[in-house]
């Protein structure tokens, strides 16, 4: 599962598995680690249990919670939720900027594109296996919870220059 | 040695599924051995590892040095460990000093960007910043906010989009950053990069959001940016930021609406076309002109917007279901009246609520109430309820939350049949589940009970049931169907009590009005003798239903008081039939038998309740059971009487009970009479005195013998420091044996408290006003009020429905039990007892209004005369009370009582975070005061230039100094020395390039300089040698600084600046002086 924990946008991304364990998650906003478990283990929890026919909303704990799922994979964006309609009164509603929700739908699916581009077909262990690199290339596409860069190929040329580097220079321990 | 990879470590996770946890303990202390290895590679590795078990829930905040050092490796690799490390493990920023060490690393990455300009160095800040924005500070914000706004001018694209966003994060620590820097960030609006206007936008979206004033200037670039970008992305936030701002200037909206109308009509992309038909719903709540008119145009809006909505409800991807909901919600904010003509639309939410996925439930049920009217109500109410048995959790409650609020919203306007309202009530009360709302649900019961004249009578039919049906009853020996509804919220028990013990002399009527065809089973168990004796024995009977659960005392106290009133309602009910009254109902008169036994069961339950622990109960049922005993009732078996003996003796204390138990109903004030009143301020003092004139001695006469300080006219033979107690207790205790001072509390506070905390709700409602009506006496002082029947249509408390009573409407309910009395004369007596209680003033005493209120007191009064020297006191709480009942209005009850829930959700905990962004002001010009905070070398005036390398020795042997005084940070501190790669630096290029810098700066000040290190650093040893280490860069960072926040104006320095280098002068002075002494 794949968690985008993100403050404004994203509260957490997390990348998931289908028995619930994280794979990557990446927190924007501080959150204290047993919140974070306990936040995380719900969610997941509440994934699982949604059927292809239910949207992928959530609204849990005030978090508005994107999901996603590919294959066994859940990729889950948190972020701030949007007033509840039924708190309000009709004597005028504050705006508040929450993120589109479809917006964020689409965001995923090019996550898991650009996943796909660099690993071949992304799967779980690629996702354990190179963590940093995966983390490097949220931290591409996401920066401090705002969806940063989404043209793949934007995203991909510093990790590809990295690779190269790397290859040239120590191949000894890389 | 060989350390295990994070593969290693993932496969081995994978092997060690038995015993998960212990394989990971065992690596974590690995892990912490590697850490304390001296080589880098070991070190990030571990990180790696140790980043892993982070994401797994492990915390990895004992790790942050390591994180700062692998940070400071050259080695591009490496250094993305270190810095994935400190992003993700770093304990709370605020509170982690490890987040100091970094300013210099992160200070050295950033300005490293800007020369080379090659690929590499590009990346490295791209690291830092994204680092910086997750472990920020207020220190490391003022740090580096020069260095992150220069790198807004950076030529790639990359940094440039970094930068930016990182500076909101940079804004939410350090808020007066905000101001200084707002203008750059409004040129990145006019960038040639699309991705960095997008962040800018990004970035002005957020900080809009804590406070759009600020930001209003710029809506017409926004404008622009709407109208002419091709940027779906872009374009999403435009459109949000441009809706944030519509609250602030609402001649926007009407500008607004055509252009977001050419976005709908034209784009293809779904969440755009979402976006914009959600940003028109928001407009459309500001479009209103300032007559009061709206621009033509807007029908045309609005049915574009459901059009579109309707769209989203329809399709078959739920998630398009939910926004198209969601759009809803926010369209009927503004246009509540949209749907009722739009039936499909109706449909189309109705069936939203048999959806499966209950996030989309809950957002439909928001939207029932406003396609609701009076015509569909009881449709949509039924289908609801069946929804209710369907539901489970949490959205069982928001359901029911949502029947309640649809027929209670705005004073009941939707409800036409009140009877058919109260049998809602009593079907959602025996729902299961639903707890949380019990409370609203008796609030609802009794508000209607009271409130709706007409089904008053029914309302106490359906709470006897519920009461009755509580017991063993019938049904168990049957073992019919019944058992299935035995359940009800204990929430809804004291209403129910209550409404029956009010209006207890309803009972009879109530039972007459069931038609045959569904009579009430009016038997609590096999041995009920009717309805009165079933409803005692449901009431004082302590257990629940099965006979399990103890009753909460909350509701036993309600019980023990309610029960009384009806006994006294049975006894009354017995005299009627005796007297010339006429009306005998078959089966309803309350029969000889009966009333022994109503008798039997009282006495021996109270008996048990005199033993509780709750003190409102003991004390209740203790008042009651000698009340029992004062009228001549038997103290314990009625075995030894007859029932006819017995029937006898409680016909013969009607009166008393009556008296005492059966209460004026309660009226309303009339809102504005209730103002007047509190607008008259206290009323004047009254004394205890100048109520025994209105007692109705005669309810009292078995007191006759024993209470020798009364005459039998009433008035009191001597005063009240000739009572004594001893002489009261003698005197009375053979036959009413007030035995201890708890027993005379509890007869003074008799008729207070007559129904428990969970109705406190009930208790605001005031009372009192329409007594008058029924002693016409006393209403004969207050001339200006409007007569009775008047003051009942015109008062906005009762509710009228459809079954029209005109008998019930009448006003001669009370019964003709009642004993009249009088409060004539009131005003007459004051002044003259005054003395002899000194002053005691009740808030509540006035003339007409009180009429109820002097009735209660007078009864307080009766029993304080009888023990009158324990209750002066009593009287001044009794008064407050009233006040307070006073004060509340009918109309603030109604408005508060639902109160959503939910409100405090909408304001989420982090909003305080942003507060002080929220306070930063950017519509006024900058002061000359502010500017930014810079890194300056500070002067040493009194010493002279030469001694420069003495003075980086003596930073030397400084450093060695705390090498030695901090052991513990030893080895960290010799690794970041190597990291640095301070050894092939070498003394030379120090010397030389500082001497450059100084030469340099010397020119505009003429003085010599140092370097100055973050505020708070200087108190860490670690710190202060990092500074060492690091401040070779110097040169770079004088250049930077004055290319980029002109530093000729150096003089002007913001005040705290000013401060800390004073400081660091003195020490450094101190130093320096011996280091020359020791030379």
């Amino acid at each position: 599962m794949v968690c985008v924990h993100h403050a404004q946008l994203l509260t957490f991304p997390a990348h998931r598995n289908k028995q619930g364990q994280t794979r990557l998650s990446s927190y924007y906003e501080w959150m204290d680690m047993q919140e974070r478990v306990a936040l995380e283990s719900e969610i997941i929890r509440k994934c699982l249990s949604r059927s292809e026919l239910q949207c992928s909303f959530l609204e849990y704990r005030g978090f508005k919670v994107i999901y996603r799922r590919y294959a066994s994979l859940f990729f889950i964006v948190g972020t701030k939720a949007d007033i509840d309609v039924r708190a309000l009164d009709g004597s005028g509603s504050i705006a508040e900027n929450y993120e589109n929700e479809l917006g964020l739908l689409e965001f995923i699916h090019s996550l898991v594109e650009t996943m796909d581009r660099w690993a071949g077909s992304i799967c779980e262990l690629d996702i354990m296996y190179q963590l940093e690199q995966v983390h490097f290339l949220l931290d591409e596409m996401v920066m401090n919870g705002y969806i940063v860069e989404t043209n793949k190929s934007n995203i991909l040329r510093p990790i590809d220059l990295i690779d190269r580097e790397s290859k040239k220079t120590e191949g000894m321990f890389r | 040695m060989f350390e295990k990879t994070l593969n290693d470590l993932v496969t081995g996770i994978r092997a060690h599924r038995r015993d998960t946890a212990l394989y990971i303990s065992q690596n974590i202390a690995q892990i912490k051995e590697e850490l304390k290895s001296s080589d880098l590679f070991v070190k990030a590795n571990a990180l790696e590892k140790l980043t892993f078990l982070q994401m797994m829930g492990y915390t990895m905040s004992w790790a942050a040095f390591s994180s700062v050092e692998v940070m400071s490796s050259p080695r591009f690799a490496l250094k993305r460990v270190g810095y994935l490390a400190a992003c993700q493990g770093l304990d709370q920023p605020d509170k982690s000093p490890v987040v100091l060490l970094t300013t210099n690393l992160l200070k050295k990455e950033l300005r490293g960007a800007t020369v080379g300009g090659s690929g590499e160095n590009m990346y490295h800040a791209g690291l830092a910043i994204n680092a910086l924005s997750n472990i920020v500070t207020e220190d490391l914000g003022r740090e580096l906010l020069p260095e992150l706004l220069h790198l807004l001018n950076h030529p790639s694209p990359y940094v440039r989009k970094k930068a930016l966003l990182c500076l909101y994060k940079v804004f939410l620590k350090y808020p007066q950053g905000l101001r200084l820097s707002f203008d750059k960030i409004k040129l990145c609006l006019e960038d040639a990069h699309p991705s960095v206007v997008s962040c800018a936008v990004n970035v002005i979206t957020e900080l809009s959001d804590k406070n759009p004033k600020n930001y209003l200037p710029l809506a017409p670039e926004f404008f622009k940016l709407l109208t002419s970008s091709a940027n779906n992305w872009m374009l999403i936030k435009v459109v949000k930021l441009l809706g944030s701002l519509v609250p602030e200037e609402p001649r926007l909206a009407r500008k607004l609406l055509e252009p977001l109308c050419n976005i709908v009509r034209s784009t293809h992309a779904k969440s755009l076309l979402y976006e914009a038909v959600y940003a028109i719903t928001l407009c459309l709540q500001y479009v209103k002109k300032a007559d009061g008119s709206q621009p033509s145009n807007i029908p045309g809006v609005v049915d574009l917007c459901v059009e579109t909505l309707k769209g989203f409800v329809q399709d078959s991807d739920q998630n398009l279901k939910y926004l198209g909901l969601v759009g809803f919600g926010s369209l009927l904010q503004s246009q509540p009246k949209v749907l009722h003509s739009q039936s499909e639309c109706k449909g189309l939410i109705l069936n939203c609520l048999s959806d499966e996925d209950v996030t989309i439930r809950t957002r439909a049920l928001g939207l029932l109430k406003f396609v609701t009217t009076k015509r569909n109500l009881v449709e949509l109410i039924t289908q609801l309820l069946r929804h209710v048995e369907a539901a489970s959790g949490e959205y069982r409650c928001d359901l029911v939350e949502e029947i309640i609020r649809m027929c209670s919203s705005n004073k009941y306007e939707l409800i036409v049949d009140f009877a058919w309202y109260v049998d809602v009530l009593v079907t959602i009360a025996g729902i299961r589940g639903i707890e949380s709302q019990g409370e609203v649900i008796a609030k609802q019961w009794i508000d209607v009970a009271w409130r709706v004249l007409p089904v008053r009578s029914y309302a106490v039919r359906r709470s006897l049931e519920v009461l009755v049906c509580r017991g063993p009853g019938v049904a168990e020996l049957v073992t019919d169907n019944k058992d299935a509804d035995r359940h009800f919220l204990p929430e809804v028990l004291p209403a129910a009590a209550w409404i029956v013990g009010e209006y207890s002399h309803l009972i009879p009527e109530a039972l007459m009005s069931s038609d045959g065809d569904d009579e009430v089973d009016t038997r609590y168990d096999s041995t009920s003798k009717g309805p009165y004796h079933a409803l005692i024995q449901s009431m004082t009977s302590p257990m629940d239903t099965a006979g399990i659960t103890l009753i909460v005392c909350n509701t036993q106290a309600v019980f023990v008081q309610n029960s009384m009133k009806v006994f006294a309602a049975a006894c009354q009910r017995n005299l009627q039939n005796f007297g010339n009254h006429g009306m005998s109902i078959d089966g309803i008169e309350c029969s000889d038998n009966e009333l022994a036994a109503c008798v039997d069961t009282l006495v021996k339950h109270l008996e048990v309740y005199m033993e509780s622990p709750d003190v409102e109960v003991k004390e209740r049922s203790f008042t009651f059971h000698q009340l029992l005993l004062s009228v001549g009732l038997p103290r314990t078996s009625t075995a030894l009487f007859s029932s006819a003996s017995l029937a006898v003796t409680c016909r013969n204390a009607s009166p008393t009970l009556t008296y005492l138990l059966i209460p004026e109903p309660m009226k309303p004030i009339s809102a504005k009479a209730q103002r007047r009143k509190l607008a008259e301020g206290h009323p004047s003092p009254l004394s205890v005195h100048e109520w025994e004139e209105d007692i109705n001695w005669q309810a009292f006469w078995f007191l006759e013998d024993q209470t020798p300080w009364f005459s039998q006219d009433g008035s009191i033979k001597g005063t009240a420091e000739s009572i004594s107690f001893t002489k009261q207790q003698s005197a009375s205790s053979d036959k009413i044996s007030y035995g201890d001072g708890r027993s005379t509390g509890g007869m003074v506070r008799l008729r207070t408290d007559h129904i428990g905390s969970p109705l406190e709700g009930a208790e605001n409602i005031s009372f009192g006003s329409a007594t008058k009506n029924f002693y016409s006496d006393c209403a004969s002082g207050s001339s200006n009020a409007p007569p009775p029947s008047t003051r009942r249509e015109g008062d906005p408390f009762y509710l009228s429905s459809v079954v029209p009573s005109s008998e019930l409407m009448s006003p001669t309910q009370t019964g003709p039990g009642k004993l009249p009395l009088s409060s004539k004369g009131t005003k007459d007596a004051a002044g003259t007892t005054a003395s002899r209680f000194g002053s005691i003033k009740l808030d509540s005493g006035g003339e007409s209004d009180e009429g109820l209120t002097e009735r209660r007191s007078d009864k307080k009064k009766k029993k304080k005369s009888k023990q009158k020297a324990a209750g002066v006191h009593e009287v001044r709480d009794v008064s407050s009370s009233f006040k307070n009942d006073f004060a509340a209005s009918d109309e603030e009850d109604d408005s508060e009582l639902y109160q959503p829930k939910r409100a405090s959700l909408t304001k989420p905990g982090r909003a305080k975070e942003f507060e002080n962004l929220a306070l930063v002001d950017l519509t006024t010009p900058l002061g000359e005061h502010e500017v930014l905070p810079r890194n300056e070398h500070y002067v040493v005036p009194e010493r002279p230039r030469k001694s420069e390398p003495k003075q980086e020795k003596a930073k030397k042997k400084k450093k060695d100094r705390k090498k030695k005084a901090s052991k513990d940070y030893r080895p960290a501190e010799a690794a970041t020395g190597d990291l640095l790669g301070f050894d092939s630096l070498g003394f030379a290029s120090v010397e030389g390039t500082s001497g450059v810098s100084s030469a340099a700066i010397d020119k505009l000040n003429g003085c010599e300089w140092e370097t100055l290190t973050s505020p708070t650093g200087s108190s860490n040893p670690i710190n202060s040698a990092f500074d060492d280490l690091l401040g070779l860069e110097m040169p770079m960072e004088s250049s930077t600084c004055l290319s980029n926040s002109g530093h000729a104006k150096g003089a002007i320095d913001s005040v705290d600046v000013h401060v800390r280098k004073e400081k660091k002068t003195k020490t450094k002075t101190k130093k320096l002086k011996k280091e020359k002494k020791s030379d």
